[in-house]
């Protein structure tokens, strides 16, 4: 029992002992301590890569059997010099939840023209405020008609050291931003922009002042559009109750159908008129009314 | 005695009753204002109000308040010029008449107050929309950090690597109506070109993932980040407080369970990442960790009418694994990438 006491004395002893020491050498090193902490800091903070695209997105017209070239402008706005890389890739859909596909034995998607783009340069380097130009051409092949879809995809460049071959055991991610400026090409020769409303809906609340409404449009052309719809009430003496704008939609490509819908809550009961105002772009409108009416609530 | 008793009830009335109530003089019957801007842009709120009250408000004005949504900073818009409200019930439209200082760049809750005669506060209408105020129209920021993981070892097992990926983003794009621009920021991998799978192999294993340096074999990644489940009310994680939820818990891992015995796995917390050859136009086969899209109901909320589920920049996501008996020792990689697409 003596010993053992003892032993677990000098344990301490030697722990207190070397925890003196260790805090003595903090205090003598402190300064290095220091300078190495900051240092570390300063050197792994994100470097944070700010990139200015313009254009965000490709609208172009070609005809076909010839080739469209244009520019691409890349800023850097990071405090660091970065590395860029661009390529073409595949048109991302993004179709809202209330579309309507085409029918069957109609393409359910516009084809790609991945292939027909060649960009130049591929790689960039760009110091801290730099703007470098990116030439794209887009070589459309003879005989091409309507609208073809793809992408430039913008990627920032950042080292993830290789895996060593002879070592098991390493597992490794490598992140890559990536912005992607979707291209559009229309053929000129069979270009056509045409719209109409399919349906136009307005239904009434029995237990509220309450108007749900519809709209459904479709595409009768032969490239995209992206309409910007307004609903606009008037009652009976033809006054405007009420101007409800349902905003520009995604684009909606040729022989697809998408359907907008917007909510209104009368003041008045009695007997109104929607109008539904349709910008298909470039100057062109189209309208369609339906009457309704709003009773008293039960 | 009495009187003071008296006194004290009614100055405690005066508190408790709230803002709303003492300020039901001044009915909104319309309101509207342009939802995105780039700095530097002037603009206006447009407010039409009438008076319930038996007499006339007198050197009534409106004034548009702004409250940033990351920083809780307050600034005002310059006051509409004033004018009589009066008590036959007609209506008043008040214009504000710009900024003394043009607000920076970010976003903003909409408070529109009707002020009267001594600066008293008649009514006020919280805007349905936030205000959207970017510092360019194309420039764009996108950054994780850091730029590499690496997982050494992993674990038999689930696991969550520790350091989480901080993603820095900026990203403003608006149409000519001034409305938001639909946008996702979507995370995938891209291994088609490395993954070759089993020789003969019977099934064809997905590409998600980690991919072996041989590329017969993946250890599929998992990803959580705040726009993610849980809900803390339904099933009882804060994530605010506590962070990702525990990848050994089979609720949050695999979803919770249901009356049937299955999982609910629309609610799991820990989400796939995919491949981008799987993904395709069904928003389904995305794993999108932010974005803002009018036309996507999902994720409309009573207090989020526009779907907007941008979380403040930056923000963290947590990526884990999990390895099985079948999975194979060896050195795994993937390029993991994030990307901002606005159609």
């Amino acid at each position: 029992m003596i010993n053992k006491i003892t032993k677990s004395q000098i344990q301490i002893s030697n722990q207190s002992s070397k925890s003196q020491s260790l805090n003595y050498l903090i205090f003598k090193y402190s300064f290095v301590i220091w300078i190495l902490s900051f240092v570390i800091l300063v050197f792994t903070q994100p470097l944070f890569a700010s990139i200015e695209i313009d254009p965000m997105r490709l609208e172009l017209e070609a005809d076909s059997g010839n080739t469209t070239t244009g520019y691409i402008t890349i800023t850097n706005r990071a405090n660091e010099t970065i590395d860029v890389s661009v390529s073409p890739g595949d048109y991302r859909y993004m179709f809202s939840s209330s579309t309507i596909y085409p029918g069957p034995g109609k393409p359910q998607s516009v084809p790609s023209c991945k292939s027909w783009i060649s960009l130049k340069p591929d790689k960039l380097t760009l110091e801290k405020g730099k703007t470098a130009s990116l030439e794209y051409s887009i070589k459309v092949p003879a005989a091409s008609k309507g609208e073809y879809v793809g992408a430039i995809l913008i990627d920032k460049e950042q080292p993830a050291g290789e895996l060593k071959a002879a070592k098991t055991g390493q597992v490794r991610v490598k992140i890559t931003p990536r912005i992607n400026i979707p291209v559009y090409v229309a053929i000129k020769n069979s270009l056509s922009r045409s719209c109409e409303i399919q349906k136009l809906e307005a239904v009434s609340s029995t237990n509220k002042k309450f108007v749900w409404f519809s709209v459904t449009l479709k595409n009768n052309g032969t490239v995209h559009i992206r309409p910007a719809i307004t609903l606009t009430m008037f009652d009976e003496n033809k006054t405007v109750a009420n101007k409800i704008s349902m905003g520009k939609s995604l684009p909606i490509f040729a022989d697809f159908a998408d359907s907008f819908t917007a909510n209104w809550t009368p003041r008045f009961a009695g007997k109104y008129t929607a109008v539904a105002t349709v910008d298909i772009g470039a100057k062109d409108f189209i309208q369609k009314s339906v009457l309704f009416d709003v009773n008293e609530p039960k | 005695m009495k009187a003071r008793i008296y006194i004290i009830i009614l100055f405690f009335a005066i508190i408790i009753l709230p803002g709303e109530c003492l300020a039901a003089n001044i009915q909104f019957l319309n309101y509207s204002y342009q939802h995105n801007f780039t700095y530097g842009q002037t603009f206006n709120f447009t407010a039409t109000v009438k008076n319930n009250t038996a007499s006339n408000i007198t050197t009534a004005y409106l004034v548009a308040a702004l409250t940033n949504t990351a920083t809780g900073a307050e600034i005002d818009s310059a006051a509409s010029l004033p004018s009589t409200i009066q008590n036959n019930g007609a209506a008043i439209t008040f214009v504000t008449q710009g900024w003394a200082v043009l607000p920076p760049a970010g976003k903003y809750t909409v408070t529109l107050i009707i002020y009267g005669n001594g600066d008293i506060e008649q009514g006020r209408k919280y805007g349905a929309f936030p205000v959207r105020i970017g510092s360019s129209s194309t420039a764009e920021k996108l950054q994780a950090f850091p730029t590499v993981l690496d997982f050494g070892i992993i674990p038999y097992g689930r696991h969550m690597h520790p350091i989480p990926l901080e993603i820095t983003w900026d990203f403003f794009l608006f149409n000519v109506q001034g409305k938001q621009q639909a946008w996702y920021m979507r995370i995938y991998t891209d291994n088609t070109t490395r993954f070759k799978g089993i020789e003969n192999a019977v099934h064809i294993a997905s590409p998600a993932g980690l991919v072996s340096s041989d590329g017969k074999y993946v250890i599929p990644l998992k990803i959580w980040c705040l726009n993610f489940p849980p809900d803390d009310q339904e099933m009882g994680w804060d994530t605010t407080l506590s962070g990702a939820p525990p990848v050994d818990d089979d609720t949050y891992w695999k979803g919770p369970m249901l009356d049937n015995g299955k999982r609910n796995e629309d609610k799991a917390a820990w989400l796939r990442i995919p491949d981008y050859s799987e993904m395709t136009s069904d928003r389904g086969t995305w794993r999108n960790l932010i974005g803002q899209d009018i036309t996507d109901t999902q994720y409309v909320t009573d207090v989020s009418r526009t779907g907007d589920f941008t979380l403040s920049s930056p923000f963290s996501a947590y990526l884990a694994t999990e390895t099985d008996p079948t999975s194979v020792k060896g050195s795994y990689s993937c390029n993991l990438i994030l990307e901002i697409y606005a159609p």
